[in-house]
Order: C-alpha cells, then structure tokens, then sequence
C-alpha cells in the first residue's frame, strides 16, 4: 500500500467518523427538544392524583422543570460527553448501573434473536434458491413476504398465548437473570427470541435466496458437482462461504433493526430490559432516563452503520478505489 | 462435512443437557414457597412517602412496613407494633404502648425514639408527598414516656390523623436506614426487601427474625404487567400464584377453573365521574343533576366491567363505617334529565370529557357520551394518556369539563372539601361536617356527620358516583390467606399461605 492510498484511507475514515460525530449531535438536539415539548412532567407523576397545585408548582421549581430549556440541554450533553448518563428524575438515583443491567438484557434477547434469525433463514433461504420456480421456492418467498406484513407484537401474542399459557411448554413471558438459573434464563429467552427471529427472518431469506442463487450459478459450484460432490455438501463446503460475506453484511446492517425491533418484543414478553424501561419512563416522564436510553439507542444504530460503512471501505479494495476516484 | 455436522450435534446436545439439568429439580425435601404476584403498576421509587405511586405501599406497606395500628379487611383497627393506645378525653393525646418484642429487620428495636424519628421526617423532610405532612397537621408534640411508650399531642382532635397513622404516612421506619429509603425498605414486617428491579418486580423475602407470627413463606416477588392480557397469560402458563386485581374483568371466565380460585371484595377505588365545578354550565346543580338522571349506571357497569363492582351513589366504599347505600338516589331517567335541562334554560350543552387511558376509562367515556347525547348534551371525549398528560391536562391546569378516574386512595372523600382540588367542589356545609366530623370524641359521632357529608356530596350532585372498582383476585387453588376486601393501599400477604412446594 503507498503512501497516497495510506493518507487517503486516513482521510475516509475520518470523514466517516466525523459525519457519525455530527450526526450524534442534531440526534441528540432533536431528541431533547422533542422530549421537553410533551405535554406533562414528571412532577404530576411523582405527586400523582391526590396533588394540589401548590405543591406540584413547588415540585416543578424543585426539580428545576422551570428553567430554561438551552441551560438544561447543555449542562446534559456535556454530563452525556463524559459517559454520566444523570440521575432518575423520580428516585434520585444514577441511571448509569440501571441502563447498564437493562442493556444486558436487551443484549441477550438481540444475540438469541439474531441466532433464530440465521437458523431459520439459512436453511430456507438456500432452499428457496435451489427450488426457484418451484412450488416450494414459491411458498417460501411467499412466507417471507406475508411474515415482513405481520408485526412483531402479533406473532408474540400468539407465540405466549399458544405456546406459554395453552401448552404450557415455555413460559409465556418474564426474566429470569442467568446469575440465578441459566435453564430459567434460557427457556424465558426462546419466545422472544423466535419472535424476533421470525420478523427478521422474513427480510434475511431473501438475501440469503439471492445470495445463494449466486453461488449456484459459480463455476467452482458446477465443478464442484461435476466432479462427484452432492448437492447439500458442496452448497455447505464451497457455497455458504461464498454467501457468508454478504449474509454478514445483511446482518450487520439488519443488528440495528433488531435493537429497535426489541422494544416491541420486550413489552410483550414483559422483559426488563432497555426497550420496555424506555416505554414506561416515558409515561412517567422521567426525562433524564428517557433521553439517555434514546441517545444509546440512536448511538448503538449510528455505530453499527458507521462500522459496517467503514468495514466495506477498508476490507474491499475496489469501493475504497472507487471513492478515491471519486474523491481525487 | 460429517466433521461439522458431528461438532454441531455435541454443542446442541451440550446444551440441552444444560437445560434440562436446570430445569430438573434438585432438592428432594419440600420448600416454602417463593410467591410470585401479578399487579398493573411498577413502582417507580420504594419509598411510600416521597412518590404518590400506589404500587409502593402495594409491595411494601404491612409486608416490609408497619405502622402503629392497621386497618383489616372490614375497616377495622387492629394492633400491631402498639399492642393497645388509649386517648385522652379531650381528644388530644393519644398514648400508644409499643410491643417490648417489636423489632426492625436489621434487628435494632422499635422503640419510642425509633417512632418519634419516622414522623418527624414526614414533618420536617422537604421530599415527602405534601398531602402526608397535611395528614401530620393535626399533631403537636411528640414524647417518649419510656422506651415503649409514646405519647402524641395533637393541636385539635383529628379521626383522621388516627386513620392517616395507620397509613403510610404512619409507617415506622428503621431510623438507621432513613437516607436510603428511596431504593432500600427497611422496616419491621414480616418479609425484608429483597430485590427491586425497576420497570419489573419487587422480591421480598422472609425475615426470619420477625417479632411476631412469622410467615409461613419463603417470601413474595411483586410482578408489574402494563398489559393485563400478559398477566393472564402469565398466571395460566403457571409463572404467578396470585393476579392482585384483574383490570380485564371480561378474562375472569378463563380461571373458572379447579385450578384457581377467583375472589371478589371491595376496594377503596370509586371510579368518579368528575366535574369541573369552575364551568359556568356545570356549576347549574340542575345540569349536573340531569347528568346522574340521565346515565345509567348498572348498564355501564355491565357493559365496561362486566358487571363487576358495586353501585355506591357517593364517594363512601361499603368497608367504611360511614357506608349507606346511595345507589338509588339518582336513578336512570332521561326523562327527568330532559325535563330538568329544560328548566335551565340553557339550550345546547357541549362538554368536553378527558379521560385518562387506564382500562376503565375510555369505554366507560363513550358509554357516556352517547347516554348524555340522548338527552340533549353534546359530549367530546378526548384520551389522555396516564399519568403524565392527565395529571398536567386535568389536575394541574383544569383543562377539561369532565373527567373519569378511580379515585383508590382510602376514605378520600375529603378531597370535596377541598375547593382548590382538580373539581374545585365548594361547598361550606359539607366543609364544615368534614373538619367537625375529624374533630368527634367518639368514633359514633364521627360516622353521624360524615354520612350526612357523604348525603349531601349525593344530593348535590357533586359528582356523578359510577362504581366501585370491585377487588378481583385470582390464585392458585392451594394458596389460602388472602383477604378479598381490600381497604388500604396494600396487598397484605402476612396472613396468606401456600402449601411448601
């Protein structure tokens, strides 16, 4: 590599990471205006319906709700800048250990839902490619497209319904922390999970149809047959190889739509991790929690796209060529 | 290929056999039992005297908490850390003799000093709910007589402050731990606290050194649902022994079964059809006597919550003794609605009725809306969410003409009396029984005066009284103890009991 192409590596990346830097920074202007312009606060909540005016006036003053909405967005980002994430409008205490517990969860429920995602996709997503034109291939691009219409809550309902409550071969909803049953943990994780799995794999089949159409086409494929190879052992041996790379890419671009997707699974399946806290501190109004949870939110998304951006540049000579020409 | 394929089959296994292992029960002597209860709201604090979120006191008064006295599932005193109080006949000091045996969880003892330092915080601690240092006003001065004895002098007699002291804002902390009481409880009951993750469940366990009757259980993990299909889901998939209250009362059919035992008490939540008394139109007792002609309440209870609950005609649940049933005073005649309109003279009447979105609420508005419709009021409902936009919309700026809330604080009915709230009701003779019914000797007098206060909240159409929110409990069909009234804020599980498992 020569010196030029050092310097203008250099160069991308940090334009890359300078868009990210921006980009941070109006997210976090229009979540904190937006916020600050629903209606109540978190003054009526903490004194609830039994409250005289008086004394929710004299909470708000208290609680500084009355100052300026400039002061407050400023002293926030600046505490943001230094990882302190600020206190609990309604108990006082530090948000940071609670986020950090919560996100473990969050955490968990992405990894598993990512893996169901895979496992179902995989295998049908190749099928799909090997029987394209028949009434099986039809079927599952089929599926995939009636499981992209239905929402996530939809397929939790029923997956907790059926599956937790009828049959009673899975819990139908709850936590159970890994540090107390790893058996609870897991079995409480499966039908969030699935659920995540299955909203995501309905988009994931198709790359992974596509994908494998590719390879089946390749000349290494057909050698590959030519010479004695069955079909499942080459598709495995030569073509998910091939395939992993884009797969890869889908995924990495599809993590930060399964963060989002969490939070709808979480409230179904009453999971406490960051996305169902995120919906009840915003009916409690608890601003500094909500704020920060959403910063993390939009910072964990910004993040991946920032890395999956700067991974094709820097792995695949030819885009870093073309934004050179581009470039130069 | 095989190679990948065998590797993957040993990590699946592996796993499983994890699962399973996990899963399988290991001890083979019986255990006490670690109930788990279902309940609508999360706590957002742990302290019961610096939020107003009714799901502290649900977890923790009674269980984690105590008080001097406390109230049972009929509306009666009972000791508890006092074995017995005497008042003095000019009703101002009252004496309470602590038990000797009485102790917190962190085994310091509940002494006078202990107690005297638990209300002076309510007094003097800028962070506690105003509406309980307004139930401390009453009181003068506090004194320790000996170590378990302590005397209160109040500035006038107050039935109310004995009442409050049986509350929340009575509950006698552990004066070593008063700073941290926002995330860590710690009392005197009969389960520690254990555990409280936020947004999710509250795990008290037993405190073994109780200076009363222990509990026969391991302990109790309080479990929040925002969704009552999820708690149902839960409680038939087995994961809850207890639904504290079912907030979809249509889903009670489903544990009808040998498997669960369903209860149904009363509550302290009337559901209140609330007026906004500064609006010119309702300020005409006619208009909001037309609007209590007009609904028809035994069908709005059938038809928004199943028929569940109980028709009370003022704001009076039938677990206080001042309870007579004013369910007839009003009853459904939109004739006599149309003709008292008539009298007004008011021609077209548009109200504007903002509703929180709690499960009762929304359905129950439009009901409403189409029965004041039918006789010439003109109703636009409007959602609220809850709490944050209600609190603000309704109570803090006025913003509405109508409103629909359970109002589940106990013996709240001096809320009328207070003209500067949400309703802003004024009316000097029900004040005047309010403040003279607080000040009787006698607990006879008391209930006199305030069932003519509760009367003339009726005959005035102060409010439109709907129902009371009824006490819906389902368990599991070997737990036993739970009381199906409930006349506090708490879930008492003191007296509940589960066969070990």
């Amino acid at each position: 590599m020569n010196s030029t192409r050092v310097a203008s590596t250099g160069w991308l990346v940090a334009r890359r990471v300078g868009w990210f830097a921006l980009s941070m920074l109006v997210a976090s202007i229009v979540v904190f205006a937006l916020l600050n312009l629903l209606p109540g606060d978190v003054a009526g909540v903490i004194l609830g319906p039994n409250a005289s005016q008086q004394s929710i006036d004299a909470l708000r003053e208290q609680l500084g709700l009355n100052q300026n909405i400039v002061p407050r967005y400023v002293e926030w980002l600046g505490a943001m800048l230094t990882g302190d994430l600020g206190s609990s409008a309604l108990t006082g205490a530090p948000v940071n250990p609670v986020v950090a517990d919560k996100f473990g969860v969050t955490l968990s429920l992405v990894l598993f839902g990512m893996l169901a995602a895979v496992l179902i996709a995989l295998p049908l997503g190749i099928l799909a490619a090997l029987r394209r034109g028949r009434a099986d291939g039809v079927l599952i691009s089929g599926f995939s497209q009636l499981g992209m219409a239905i929402p996530a809550f939809v397929v939790g309902i029923a997956l907790s319904v059926v599956v937790g409550a009828k049959l009673h071969w899975l819990p139908a909803n709850g936590y159970v922390p890994i540090s107390r049953s790893f058996g609870q943990w897991l079995s409480h994780l499966i039908l969030p999970a699935l659920t995540l799995g299955l909203v995501q794999s309905a988009v994931l089949v198709r790359y992974v149809r596509s994908a494998f159409i590719d390879v089946i086409s390749q000349d290494y494929y057909r050698t590959a047959r030519a010479i004695g190879w069955r079909r499942w052992p080459a598709i495995v041996r030569h073509g998910l190889r091939n395939a992993s790379l884009q797969i890869v890419t889908v995924l990495g671009l599809q993590l930060s739509t399964l963060f989002v997707g969490a939070i709808v699974v979480e409230s179904v399946f009453v999971l406490p991790g960051l996305g169902s806290y995120l919906v009840q501190m915003v009916g409690n109004r608890d601003l500094p929690v909500v704020q920060s949870i959403v910063m993390i939110l939009v910072a964990l998304v910004l993040v991946i796209n920032l890395l999956v951006d700067l991974s094709y540049t820097l792995i695949d000579p030819r885009l870093r060529a073309g934004e050179d020409e581009v470039d130069d | 290929m095989t190679r990948v394929f065998r590797q993957m089959a040993t990590v699946l296994i592996g796993l499983l056999a994890l699962v399973l292992a996990a899963c399988s029960p290991t001890a083979t002597e019986p255990q006490d039992r670690q109930l788990v209860v279902g309940t609508s709201v999360a706590p957002n604090s742990m302290d019961p005297t610096t939020s107003a979120a009714a799901a502290i006191p649900e977890a923790l008064l009674y269980n984690v908490y105590e008080t001097l006295l406390k109230i049972d599932g009929e509306g009666k005193y009972q000791p508890l850390l006092a074995s017995e109080w005497s008042v003095s006949s000019d009703g101002l000091i009252y004496t309470f003799n602590l038990r000797p045996q009485a102790q917190f969880a962190s085994g310091t003892k509940v002494t006078a000093d202990a107690v005297i330092a638990s209300i002076q915080r309510i007094i003097d601690d800028d962070s506690v709910l105003p509406i309980l240092k307004t139930a401390m006003a009453p009181l003068a001065s506090m004194r320790a007589v000996d170590d378990d004895t302590v005397q209160f002098t109040l500035s006038t007699p107050s039935q109310n402050w004995l009442f409050d002291m049986s509350q929340r804002a009575g509950i006698i902390f552990d004066p070593d731990h008063l700073d941290q009481l926002a995330t860590t409880p710690a009392g005197s009951g009969p389960f520690v606290f254990s555990n409280w993750t936020e947004g999710d469940s509250v795990t008290l366990v037993r405190n073994d050194n109780y200076w009363g009757t222990p509990t026969k259980l391991a302990g109790v993990t309080f479990k929040s649902y925002s969704d009552p299909n999820a708690m149902n889901a839960a409680m038939l998939a087995g994961q809850l022994d207890i639904v504290s209250n079912v907030a979809a009362p249509q889903a009670l059919d489903q544990f009808q079964t040998a498997d669960f035992n369903v209860l149904e008490g009363s509550t302290t939540g009337e559901v209140v059809l609330g007026f906004n008394h500064q609006n010119e139109v309702l300020k005409d007792l006619r208009v909001r006597q037309a609007i209590n002609y007009a609904i028809d309440r035994p069908a709005l209870l059938d038809a928004v919550w199943a028929g569940k609950g109980e028709l009370i005609g003022s704001m009076v649940p039938p677990t206080d003794p001042w309870f007579e049933d004013l369910s007839q005073r009003y009853p459904y005649d939109p004739d006599k609605a149309r003709e008292l309109l008539a009298e007004t003279g008011l021609g077209q009447i548009s109200l504007r009725l903002r509703v929180p979105t709690l499960p009762y609420a929304p359905g129950a508005a439009s009901y409403i809306a189409s029965q004041l419709g039918a006789v010439g009021i003109q109703v636009t409902v409007d959602e609220l969410e809850f709490p944050a936009t209600w609190v603000d919309q309704v109570m803090y700026q006025g913003n509405y003409d109508m409103t629909i809330v359970a109002h589940v604080e106990a013996r709240d009915i001096g809320n009328f009396a207070d003209p500067t709230y949400y309703w802003h009701y004024d009316n000097p003779e029900f004040q005047q029984l309010i403040a003279a019914a607080d000040k009787t000797m006698t607990e006879d007098e008391q209930v006199t005066l305030m069932k003519q206060a509760a009367r003339i909240l009726s005959d005035d159409a102060a409010a439109d009284f709907l129902w009371l929110m009824p006490n819906l409990i389902v368990t599991k069909a070997d737990v036993t103890g739970v009381d199906s009234n409930r006349t506090s804020l708490s879930f008492d599980m003191t007296g509940v009991n589960a066969p070990a498992a």
